[in-house]
């Protein structure tokens, strides 16, 4: 890690990176719950609450796991947080079970958490694995909001969210005159567009920095 | 553990062991506390749809403990409305194959508290007449131990439908005690009085009828009329001089198969047989829109013999009902033409001639007397009309019937082949004309 590197830690951990935009992990449920910013948040509570319970257990168990059995252990201590998680937002939010339906479940072959606990909590103390897991969960959490921002206002024209306990709204804003929403930005192809402006924005940002850097060493 | 090797297989299958067991009781126990709050959402769910039955009522779900009584499979859920009935919410498979989803209630004296579909897409205005208010009210008057009425004209969705509301009474009543007749049939459905075939109203069924023959005791008829999804075509063979009908051969079918179809067997066709337009032929149950278009077909045939309408849309013109055979007859639509093939010999003239018929160009041989003016012999050289339909008329027995037509000669077309009969009479009316150097 260079000075400068350290010097704008959070920034390009957010950007650079950044699970979805910057290593393209986890697309797959990105690009299909991001329809309102509701969903959003749910999902990236769910995955952060996930993964910092992943890496803390992934890290307490690290010098008990022979590597040949690593992914296995992996797993089951995955599948079961994903499991638990699973069953209490269908006890306690029922809207945003029904909202994200099966992408709860898949949580558990989201790359972002596996690789997180390949690449970082197998290898550090339980301390650090939460500082990841934390920061990993809220860019992931910040990348698929930013999409869900995007399509939900040029897509119903309203930005408007609701608190899952209870389904009342907490705000609605119409932002987008009626008849002027782009509908299919909350179809597929829609998610897909989202994603490759934000990516491409993110990956302009990276080369912006790297050049930088380059100019600055020599 | 710490004495035990790292890498040796006891070590990983304790480990993997352990955490499995761990993991399956935090499961368990998160399962324990969840459970009930997520079964009291989804009666949640359901409750605004119960609460339309038996309003205020208090539920309790009792799928988990009914549902084994369910011999059928189509019950969804079960639910007690305390101290007043049971509400069962079905499924079944009417017309359209995404099935559709309702519910019945049955108070505890056994009446019908309520019936109601949650969801379906039948086809509107035929299928969804089965959760219009007339059935409805048709179903609210039962008990459980009525049949369920079939309504005509929608029977798949109303077969559903009642299926779904025996299998409930089954298990109501088997929960109540109920003693009743499971097979009895239901009441007759509803049906409107219906009309003989020249009395009925068949205007939706846009029929159509084209001449094919007429020898003046005997006349085909080529007729077409909307079904449900498609246009069936049929030959209708009229007996024109005492006005019934003597047979009739589905040529086309356009509707449902499987469905429409048991409105076109063999069985079912010959009960026009002897038919006349002051006949009542009832429609086929299961097949409404298919039987009436056949009865259609039927009936415009008969009114085309008497005379009462003209005939519609053909190529025949008029004088084709005169009678006077061959020579009067167009066959401009079969576009025949012939060649000579051998003229040495004027009473075996060969001519090879070619003409359209359903949908190819058939070829034969025509075989000729030039000194009489009549026909030896047809072979039929190439067959392109559709196997097991056109070829009937190119069946020798067939053929055979063409030797000895002259110009003169009416020649009955072949019920249910008559595009590929009237374009063998047409290569012969060619090849005959041909020879008198027309």
């Amino acid at each position: 890690m260079s000075e400068k590197k350290e010097k704008n830690g959070l920034l390009n951990r957010l950007l650079i990176e950044n699970p979805v935009f910057g290593l393209y992990l986890g697309i797959c449920s990105s690009l299909a719950i991001t329809t309102n910013i509701n969903n959003a948040i749910g999902m990236g509570i769910a995955v952060t609450v996930v993964l910092v319970l992943s890496n803390i257990l992934v890290s307490a168990v690290r010098n008990l796991t022979p590597d040949d059995i690593h992914i296995p252990v992996y797993i089951v201590i995955i599948a079961t947080l994903v499991t638990i998680v699973g069953m209490v937002i269908q006890a306690y939010t029922p809207s945003l079970y029904s909202a994200l339906g099966a992408f709860i479940d898949l949580i558990v072959v989201n790359c972002i958490i596996l690789g997180r606990a390949e690449a970082f909590a197998s290898m550090n103390p339980i301390g650090p694995s939460i500082a990841d897991g934390v920061s990993m969960g809220i860019s992931y959490t910040l990348s698929i909001l930013a999409m869900s921002l995007v399509r939900q206002i040029l897509g119903t024209g309203i930005l408007s969210l609701s608190n899952p306990f209870t389904n009342a709204e907490i705000f609605s804003l119409r932002l987008i005159p009626e008849g002027f929403e782009l509908p299919f930005f909350k179809e597929q192809f829609g998610a897909f567009i989202t994603f490759a402006c934000l990516a491409a924005a993110v990956s302009a940002y990276k080369n912006h920095v790297e050049n930088a850097s380059k100019k600055g060493t020599k | 553990m710490k004495n035990l090797d790292h890498n040796s297989a006891q070590y990983k299958a304790l480990l993997l062991g352990i955490l499995c067991a761990v993991c399956g009781l935090l499961l368990s126990v998160v399962n324990a506390v969840t459970a009930p709050i997520i079964e009291a959402n989804a009666l949640a769910a359901v409750k605004k749809s119960l609460e339309e039955i038996y309003p205020g009522g208090s539920f309790k779900d009792v799928t988990e403990d009914l549902i084994a009584k369910d011999e059928t499979g189509l019950i969804d859920g079960i639910y007690e409305a305390e101290g007043q009935g049971y509400v069962f919410t079905l499924h079944g498979v009417g017309y359209n194959s995404n099935g559709l989803t309702f519910m019945v209630g049955f108070n505890n004296d056994g009446t019908v508290s309520g019936y109601k579909a949650l969801e379906q897409q039948e086809t509107s205005g035929v299928g969804s007449r089965c959760f219009d208010d007339d059935y409805s009210s048709q179903i609210m008057a039962l008990t459980s131990s009525d049949p369920v009425p079939l309504l005509s004209g929608a029977t798949l969705t109303s077969t559903a439908v009642s299926n779904g509301i025996n299998a409930a009474k089954a298990v109501f009543n088997d929960l109540m005690g109920i003693s009743y007749d499971p097979d009895a049939a239901p009441a007759a459905p509803e049906k409107e009085a219906q009309k003989p075939l020249g009395e009925e109203d068949f205007s939706k069924s846009e029929v159509t009828c084209e001449e094919v023959s007429n020898d003046g005791t005997t006349a085909v008829y080529h007729c077409s009329a909307k079904g449900f999804e498609g246009i069936n075509e049929a030959d209708v063979t009229v007996n024109v001089t005492d006005g019934t009908i003597v047979s009739i051969a589905v040529t086309s079918f356009g509707d449902t198969a499987g469905v429409g179809d048991t409105a076109t067997t063999d069985a079912e066709l010959a009960r026009y047989a002897g038919a006349s337009a002051s006949t009542v032929v009832d429609a086929t149950t299961g097949a409404s829109f298919t039987s009436t278009s056949i009865r259609a077909m039927a009936a415009a045939a008969l009114n085309v013999a008497a005379g009462k309408e003209p005939v519609s849309g053909g190529s025949d013109s008029g004088s084709a009902s005169a009678g006077t055979g061959l020579a009067a007859e167009d066959f401009s639509a079969n576009e025949a033409g012939c060649r000579v093939w051998s003229n040495l010999d004027s009473s075996a003239y060969v001519y090879k001639c070619h003409a359209k018929g359903y949908e190819g160009v058939n070829e034969a041989t025509i075989t000729l007397n030039k000194d009489e003016g009549t026909v030896t012999s047809v072979e039929v050289t190439a067959f392109k009309d559709t196997s097991g339909v056109g070829d009937k008329a190119t069946s020798a027995e067939e053929l055979a019937k063409y030797a000895g037509v002259s110009l003169d000669s009416s020649i009955d077309a072949t019920t249910g082949a008559s595009y590929t009969s009237a374009s063998i009479r047409a290569m012969i009316a060619a090849a005959l004309n041909m020879a008198e150097g027309n």
